[in-house]
């Protein structure tokens, strides 16, 4: 296994709610609770789960937008707040929506020349030269520099948003479903741009989405999110063969045309997620998991092994199996 | 379609600049074409009615009607822009603090402005006038002041709406300076609604100026400005209709024409406003 990049230890991100006059504390909602993983470099780590399970939060607390609560984040070793600026300039994150990720006041070349400009030390004709060789990597012609964003179609967006991140030679980018607003003709384009130049300079993605096809395509290993918590982590090969945990099977469950292709027994979610305010005791699944048992209820399940870099967080690991 | 070509063809603006831009230039030049010593009385020639002499009749103390509202338009402009750029200044400071850095600060600011804005504006200016005394530089801050709760409420809450977004998240995890995001990234997106708010608050400035002058706070005599002469001509308007008439159509038609500059800015600049109206 290669180096590790990025680690994560028993992350939580509580937001008060409050409510009503003088804005009484209510509660918490526990957007993400208790979330370990490791990003290796090189490797794409998929984060999959339903809208609201704490994904985008968990990209906002690890690049610092918000404070955390507890739990470590690892940086090559470091803890990320203790990074300097030119270290913390090397995680970067590629945005969901492309019209509001780009200042709409702001020409294309501002934009691209931004990083440049707060990081400082740059002279005017090498940010020129930085900005014209990005637009080139992403597929753009140097005319587009003089553009306005809202004269730009959502792929040149995010190509713009991509030459963006590529400033001041990343190391880990956070792709928060860099492709779900864009139109299915354009999704590949971008997903094969976000591999090439993955390739190139050596990248190490967190890759948010929904969209488990996307998924599959772009990423090594995949994490499976549910109300705050990982579920279920594997090579993506295997979660797609072998999902073992029944939220993962869903979610497999869900994908359109894909029930007579499974290895398991389809599983039909009712019901909305529950509310992270006061999640299920034990289990967070078990109110929507048809193979729930008494165990399920008192017990919260630990991410165990069940094959070669599979993690899966269930009780009846031992009974689904197959 | 580009600026220029949507306002020009907005008939509001068209007619704004008609009378705002003859107005600007003969503040500018007034001192140069006036045939008359505004300041100087003539006990023989009062209360004229118009005529070849004098194009607009004389004041109860004889002197040229003309003359006076020529030179009392620059103490009335300068105090209006003067008290609406204070105000847009320390609005757009405040309200872009508040809403960007928000918590304790935030609220305090927010409720100071409230606080401003429980007044009537012409007895906090009545309140302000007494307690500095008059004068030109004072009428512009009684302006400022008055009017930069509305600046803060709108760079305010338009800055609640950005500081979430997206491109404003990217320049935090750059590790842009609160400044350079605030100055930056946030100020040119707010500035359209600032605009607008500056040309009402232009028209309500020299409203405001002519109410204070009207009732002798204003502009001090001998010195000339439009409310002020208003404010004489109350006590002849049975005898003498001229010397009202003048002053107060041109009070009318600069403030009209001001309101409307700012509903022509609203339509260009803010599309999506008008829209809801």
């Amino acid at each position: 296994m290669t180096e590790v990049l990025l680690e994560v230890k028993e992350l939580k991100k509580y937001f008060p709610v409050a409510q009503g006059m003088f804005y009484r504390r209510k509660g918490v909602i526990r957007a993400v609770d208790g979330v370990s993983f490791q990003v290796h470099r090189g490797e794409t780590l998929g984060l999959v789960g339903e809208s609201g399970c704490g994904k985008s939060t968990l990209s906002r607390v690890i690049l610092q937008l918000f404070p955390r609560d507890a739990g470590e984040i690892r940086y090559r070793g470091r803890d990320v707040e203790e990074l300097d600026r030119s270290q913390r300039s090397k995680l970067r994150m590629v945005f969901q929506n492309p019209y509001g990720s780009l200042n709409p006041k702001e020409k294309v070349f501002s934009a691209i020349a931004e990083p440049y400009r707060i990081a400082g030390g740059y002279s005017r004709q090498q940010i020129e030269e930085e900005v014209l060789h990005l637009l080139g990597l992403v597929g753009l012609s140097p005319a587009h520099a003089r553009r306005y964003p809202h004269e730009l179609s959502g792929g040149q967006r995010q190509r713009i948003a991509i030459a963006r991140v590529l400033a001041l030679e990343p190391e880990f980018i956070i792709c928060d479903e860099p492709v779900s607003a864009l139109d299915v003709s354009i999704q590949a384009q971008i997903l094969n741009l976000l591999k090439d130049i993955q390739e190139e300079f050596g990248l190490t993605y967190l890759f948010i989405s929904h969209d488990l096809a996307v998924v599959k395509y772009i990423c090594d290993r995949i994490a499976v999110m549910y109300l705050g918590k990982i579920m279920e982590i594997a090579p993506a090969r295997a979660l797609y063969a072998k999902p073992k945990h029944p939220y993962t099977r869903a979610l497999l469950s869900a994908v359109p045309g894909a029930a007579d292709q499974l290895s398991f027994e389809r599983i039909v979610l009712e019901g909305d997620t529950p509310n992270a305010i006061d999640p299920p005791s034990g289990c967070r699944f078990r109110t929507r998991c048809p193979y729930a048992e008494e165990v399920c209820a008192h017990e919260e399940p630990d991410l165990t092994s069940c094959g070669t870099e599979h993690f899966s967080a269930c009780h009846l690991l031992h009974k689904l199996a197959g | 379609m580009n600026l220029l070509q949507q306002f020009s063809g907005n008939k509001k603006f068209v007619f704004s600049v008609m009378v705002l831009l003859p107005l600007i230039v003969i503040a500018l030049f007034g001192p140069l074409i006036i045939r008359h010593d505004p300041l100087e009385m003539n006990t023989k020639r009062v209360l004229e009615p118009p005529s070849t002499d004098f194009l607009l009749g004389t004041d109860e103390y004889g002197r040229c009607i003309l003359c006076r509202m020529i030179i009392g338009i620059r103490p009335t402009l300068f105090v209006a822009f003067g008290g609406a750029a204070v105000a847009m200044m320390a609005g757009s400071t405040l309200g872009l603090t508040a809403g960007y850095i928000g918590g304790k600060l935030g609220n305090v600011i927010m409720r100071a402005i409230d606080i401003v804005l429980c007044f009537p504006p012409i007895l906090l200016a009545m309140l302000v006038v007494g307690l500095w005394g008059t004068g030109i530089i004072n009428l512009l801050l009684v302006i400022g002041i008055l009017y930069t709760p509305h600046f803060c409420r709108i760079a305010y809450s338009t800055t609640l709406k950005l500081r979430k977004a997206e491109f404003v998240e990217n320049q935090r995890i750059l590790g842009a300076s609160t400044l350079r995001i605030v100055g930056k990234t946030l100020f040119p997106n707010i500035l359209s609604p600032l605009i607008i708010q500056f040309s009402i608050t232009v028209a309500n400035g020299i409203l405001l100026e002519s109410g204070l002058s009207f009732l002798g706070l204003g502009v001090p005599p001998p010195h000339p400005s439009w409310g002020q002469m208003i404010g004489k001509a109350k006590n002849h308007i049975v005898t003498h209709k001229h010397y009202m008439f003048f002053p107060s159509l041109c009070l009318c038609l600069t403030i009209l024409a001001t309101n409307l500059m700012g509903d022509a800015l609203r339509d260009v600049l803010d599309p999506k406003l008008k829209e809801s109206h």
